[in-house]
Order: C-alpha cells, then structure tokens, then sequence
C-alpha cells in the first residue's frame, strides 16, 4: 500500500488524528501553489487552510487509489481565484510572482505544477484534467511567455 | 529543423526528453539561429529561478492553525455536516416559505371576505389556492423510473422498460449501477463552472438537468452568495449506466442512496441527484 493510500484509509477510519498527518505531507505543496497562484502570501494561506477543510470533509468517501497529492492540488486550483498584481520590490521572489502573475491562468497552473512543485507532464495533465498533448503545450507555451516576460524586466 | 519548429521543441528538448537527432537538430538550430538562442538562455534562466525559488514552506504554525480549524469542523458525514449543508440553502428556501406564506396571506383573505359575503356556507368558500400549495408533495411521490412511477403519462404497456441489470462490480471500481436504486452524487471541485460541466455531461449522455419539480436549470457560474446546487440529472435508461460511471468519476467519492422528492420522469429515464458545492 503506498503512502498516499494509507493516509486516505487512516483518514477514512481513524478520524481527525490521521488527518493530521495528510496536512503535515502536503501543506507545502498546497501553500506553494496557492502562494504562486495568487500571488498574495496572506490570501495564500487562507486558501491553502480551505483546501484542507474541504479535503478533510470529502476524504471519507475518497476512492484510496486516488493519488491524494494531485488531488489536493486539484481543489487548490479549483478555488484559486485572479492573481493579485505582484509587488515590484525587484527580489527574485517578487519577480517570480511578477511574470507567473502575468500568464494566463491555465499556462500559469501548468507551469507552476512542472516547474515549481516539479511533478511530470503525465501529473499536470491528471491533475488539471485535460489531455497529455494539451499539457505539454501549456507548459512549453507557458515557459515561453514567461522567459521573454523574465528577460524584459531583469534583462539576460 | 527550421527555426519555427525547433522553437516549438525548446521545452522538451531543456526536459531531454527529444529523441537523440530530435535534439541533434533543435541544438543545431539554436546555434544559427540569434533570436532562437535567446529564447532558449531565457527559457533555461526562468526555469533556474522558478526550481531554485518557487518552491516555499507552509508559514510557521501553518498545520496548527489548519488542524483547529479542522477541529471545529463537524466530523465528516455525521447529521451535523448533514444539518450544516442544508443551512446553506436556507435563502433560498427562505424566499419559497415567504413566498408560500403570502400566497397563504392572500388566500385567507379572500376565504374572510367569502365569508362575509355568504356567512352560512363557509365550505363551499373553499380557497383556490390549496392545490398549489400541495404540489410539491404530489412531486415528491414521484419514483426514480417510469417503470415505478404514476405519472400521468404512464400507461401499463409503457411502464414495462428495458433497463439494464445492476452488475456486482465495474472494472473502473465505480460502484455498481443499479438501475432501480437512484443515486446522489456530492461533487465538491470544479470550481464556480461546475454547473456547466454537468449541463455538457447531461447534453452529451443525452439527458437533461432539471429541479425538482421537473423544470430546466439553466447553468450558471457558482459565487460565495450561491456557492451551493442540488440539481437532478434525468437521462435514458439506455445512458445511465454511463451516466453513473462519469459522475462517480467526476465525483471522486461514492454515491450515495437518494432518498426524497425526485422530479417526475417519463418512460424509459433514469434520475440522478447531483449536489455541486464551489
């Protein structure tokens, strides 16, 4: 039985002790995306503590062979809403909030999904729920955009 | 390889994932090309930044906060997470019961000015305005097939309908299908559009969304106001067995008995229960 499946049973019968340990797995993946989604650290962390309210209340009757990272992910995604314009202080940080602010939200997803929390082509598609070639085009297209947008505002 | 396609291969080919003359070409490209190599140089320098510094931690006390917050939280699937779902949907019902009560208003007072227009036959002054009132329990004896419905529509003959036989188990581990036991499905992701993902999966499967009492819903984005629906997906019984695979896939927990008022059917349909929540 892998990890992701033992977590979902002992959620499934063990109660809000087991979900301790679902929350402890993935919360910085789930705050990772909210944060690059949104942009915004503190809207970040509110969403990423409703994406975990809403897990622990779907988990019960959640199939165990579902991989629980891609789907956390996919709740995240789900209530992400616009970004806010980044802050321009001019720090990395700021500048990678900065240009994945300016992709359209599905390039933005996609390339958050394979160039930040590193997950394959095969994961962004299932987790984004479209098909292999769509994914890949999203992130080519996404990194794309990104570069130039990058080299426009910190030059090569 | 020209310029435009190698362009269109940089990703795969910063991945190494490009067949080995694939790549062979893409670099070849690069190297003529001035325009090409910048894109590249860039493309590799945003991904440097974005796998160096895109990943964070959860903020300090992130997981304590979380599971208090979870604490709060009634135990999933108990008659409190039950009771708390129905509150959502109070506004709603709110404006039927508000509704039904001055319609209610207005019937007593026409039954008190009846009255005093003919004071000894107080029951022939019976107020119109009770069938109304009952229809919603005459919707809710409505069954899941025609097979066991009374609309008035069925006849003996038609309510005879080839249905498919629920089977012991799916090889997609969705649950079986049973065709005499309508299901509800609680779909919790999907986002604000989630009504117009049943509404293609009701077009395509040949069905139709509809309330309880049997009218069209027209689809319509989710917000924090409505950020509830309770919806029934109607499809022929030749769909449902499809039908009921998508929604259990769609969404992601096991169905569940569905009990209650369900709109009326005509031969040959299926009802499904759908509760989609933002």
């Amino acid at each position: 039985m892998s990890a992701s499946q033992e977590l979902i049973r002992g959620c499934q019968t063990g109660g809000q002790g087991a979900f301790s340990g679902v929350v402890e797995a993935h919360k910085d993946a789930v705050y990772t995306l909210c944060l690059r989604a949104l942009g915004d650290a503190e809207r970040a962390e509110d969403l990423a503590e409703k994406v975990f309210l809403a897990a622990h209340q779907a988990i019960i009757r959640l199939d165990p062979e579902t991989n629980l990272l891609h789907w956390l992910l996919s709740l995240a995604i789900e209530r992400v809403t616009e970004p806010r314009a980044a802050s321009t202080s001019g720090d990395e940080i700021a500048v990678v909030n900065t240009v994945l602010s300016e992709l359209e939200p599905p390039f933005r997803m996609a390339v958050i999904l394979r160039d930040v929390l590193l997950l394959d082509e095969s994961a962004v598609a299932e987790i984004l729920d479209i098909p292999l070639g769509t994914a890949r085009s999203r992130i080519h297209r996404g990194r794309l955009t990104m570069a130039r947008s990058l080299v426009e505002k910190v030059g090569e | 390889m020209n310029s435009f396609f190698a362009r269109n291969r940089l990703s795969a080919y910063l991945d190494h994932s490009l067949p080995r003359d694939e790549a062979e070409a893409v670099a070849e490209a690069v190297a003529r090309d001035i325009a090409l190599s910048a894109d590249l140089r860039a493309m590799k320098k945003a991904l440097t930044l974005l796998q160096d510094k895109g990943r964070v931690p959860a903020p300090t006390g992130f997981q304590a906060r979380t599971m208090a917050a979870v604490a709060q939280q009634p135990v999933p699937g108990s008659q409190v997470a039950w009771i708390q779902r129905r509150l959502r949907r109070i506004p709603t019902e709110l404006i039927a019961v508000v509704g039904a009560a001055i319609i209610l208003l207005i019937g007593l007072s026409g039954r008190e000015d009846a009255t005093k227009s003919s004071p000894g036959t107080p029951q022939a002054t019976a107020p119109t305005i009770e069938p109304e009132a009952q229809e919603p329990v005459q919707v809710t004896v409505s069954a899941e097939t025609e097979a066991q419905t009374d609309t008035p529509t069925a006849t003996p003959s038609t309510a005879v309908v080839s249905t498919p036989k629920p089977k012991a188990q799916d090889k997609d581990g969705s649950p079986p299908f049973d065709p005499n036991q309508p299901m509800g499905f609680r779909i919790l992701h999907g986002g604000d559009q989630v009504l117009y993902g049943i509404a293609t999966l009701a077009d395509e499967v040949g069905g139709r969304v509809v309330d309880v009492h049997g009218k069209l819903i027209t689809p319509h984005p989710l917000d924090d106001v409505t950020s509830f629906k309770q919806l029934y997906l109607v499809t022929p019984a030749s769909s449902a067995e499809t039908t009921h695979k998508r929604l259990h896939k769609r969404s992601g927990m096991a169905p569940y008995p569905l009990e209650g008022p369900k709109p009326p059917l005509t031969p040959g349909e299926v009802v499904f229960l759908v509760e989609a929540q933002m």
